[in-house]
């Protein structure tokens, strides 16, 4: 083989489009002949650069989730007839401070004694599985924000008022802290997060957990710390207590993705 | 739990679940090609959203576990195309020359930059004019910009590009050699504009074309 029959075959051969056998024979040129080899070698060169510089665009999580808000089928029942829940499509922020509970004191001293202690999740039963789908429907919902952020501060104040546990929350790696709302998972009020973390969604969601049983299947140690990771419908959805408080977390990440978010933000407990 | 309400709400779930685990996850592979195709973030958005949705529509006949990628690359792709078809037609004149015919847009190379070779200096291109790169693939024609998206940015093979783009393999080839070249020849100017290249390049004015791999494999045979 000579250059002039190579060189029109760079493109096919560096696209590696020709089988073994083809390939040893252009091989066997580039072997001789450091021209051709330089040439093939910038091609590769072109194409890696070609890629680094286009990939890396995720689509953004407002589109993510208007396409998965308009094929997933809602679970919007029962929920709607209790006027303390806010309906899934809701589109206006909800009323502030009309929240019954309690006083702005005894939340301060909730959250003041309620230091981060361990609780395990408790094993048992299979009565997970609805607060793991409405995570996941909190989570690909379009929901609007009624607190933005990045500042948690700013975040953790305006619940102050409105729920009945404290708000801590947890500082993930490279994570973008977009804003906050009002939800509910089974009929309990809780504090909905929504996080970015490199164009992904991850929705964190803080609620009184009591009661809630956990399938011990499910059930890993992590860092010393029992965190139930559930897959559902594509999604990983966590479960942990932190301080008294329930988190889940929810996002399409792998469980390994999850577990090492987890273990870089929540310390073990004591 | 409660048990579905009937079968028609557990084939919907299902079919739901399947979509979110073998199509979602190419969500952003769509994306990063639509921004390249629409040329803006708005409108990639839509493209992403109507090819998805419409992807949902007929998942039920998609076959499960066949190249789901390529299946949503081609909805995609029919989608924008036939958009263009209807801006074409409310404009009546063209909107750019993505639409026209081939043969009436034939672009004049003057030379290979591919053949070539600047050593280290190709990958500058890419650390020097990130910008640059996106506003040069959009002035390359659509025909070959798909082609060298497909390939190069998502790395399909020939035949799943001939399949996505419904044109033979032959087609694919000749289009992907031409895009490449019409968009490396695009940044050299960048290069010389701003003075990273010396406008002495050596000129190579033989027009290659790739070997198609059938002639190729027809020679060997014979020779
Ligand atoms: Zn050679």
């Amino acid at each position: 083989m000579k250059c002039k029959d190579f060189l029109p075959l760079i493109d096919t051969y560096v696209d590696g489009e020709f089988d073994e056998l083809e390939s040893d024979e252009l091989e066997m040129h580039l072997s001789a002949c450091p021209e051709c080899r330089k040439k093939v070698d910038s091609q590769i060169n072109w194409k890696r650069s070609f890629k680094q510089c286009l990939e890396g665009e995720t689509a953004p999580v407002d589109l993510r989730a208007s396409i998965l808000g308009q094929i997933l089928t809602p679970q919007t029942e029962q929920q709607d007839e209790d006027e303390n829940v806010l309906p899934l499509r809701e589109k206006v922020a909800t009323k502030k401070g009309a929240i019954a509970g309690l006083s702005i004191a005894a939340i301060a001293l909730l959250s003041f004694y309620a230091v981060p202690k361990f609780v395990t999740v408790a094993p048992a039963a299979s009565d997970t599985e609805p607060v793991v789908e409405q995570a996941i429907d909190w989570h690909t919902g379009n929901f609007p924000i009624e607190v933005t952020g990045p500042e948690s501060d700013r975040i953790e104040n305006w619940f102050v008022d409105k729920v009945a546990f404290p708000i801590h929350l947890p500082a993930f790696k490279d994570a973008n802290l977009l804003g906050a709302r009002l939800a509910n998972l089974k009929e309990r009020r809780a504090a909905y997060v929504a996080y970015d973390i490199d164009g992904t969604r991850l929705s964190v969601m803080l609620f009184n957990g009591d009661g809630l049983l956990v399938d011990t299947e499910n059930i890993k140690n992590i860092k010393g710390r029992d965190i139930a990771l559930i897959n559902q419908n594509g999604y990983t959805v966590a479960l942990l207590q932190n301080g008294g408080v329930t988190y889940s977390l929810t996002s399409d990440i792998s469980e390994e993705k999850m577990t090492e978010l987890l273990s870089s933000s929540f310390s073990a407990p004591e | 739990m409660k048990a579905p309400k009937n079968m028609e709400d557990e084939a919907r779930k299902e079919l739901e679940k399947a979509f979110v685990e073998e199509a979602v996850p190419h969500m952003d592979a769509l994306y990063a090609t639509a921004l390249r195709l629409t040329k803006n973030k708005g409108n990639a958005e839509d493209l992403v959203q109507e090819a998805m949705l419409k992807a949902f529509r007929y998942f039920g006949k998609y076959q499960r576990g066949t190249n789901c990628k390529a299946w949503l690359f081609k909805i995609m792709t029919n989608t924008f195309i036939n958009n263009y078809r209807k801006a074409k037609k409310r404009k009546e004149v063209s909107i750019d020359e993505d639409i026209k015919p081939l043969a009436e847009r034939a672009v004049a190379l003057e030379r290979d930059p591919m053949q070539e070779h600047f050593g280290d200096q190709d990958t500058m291109f890419f650390k020097l004019f990130g910008d640059e790169v996106k506003q040069a693939l959009e002035e390359v024609p659509f025909d070959f910009r798909i082609v060298v998206l497909l390939a190069d940015l998502q790395g399909f093979a020939y035949k799943e590009i001939a399949d996505i783009i419904d044109v033979p393999i032959g087609t694919v080839m000749s289009r992907l050699y031409r895009g490449r070249r019409i968009l490396q020849s695009k940044l050299t100017e960048y290069a010389k504009e701003q003075g990273y290249l010396s406008d002495r390049v050596e000129t190579d004015l033989e027009e290659k074309k790739p070997t198609s791999l059938d002639d190729y494999r027809n020679r060997r045979m014979n020779g």
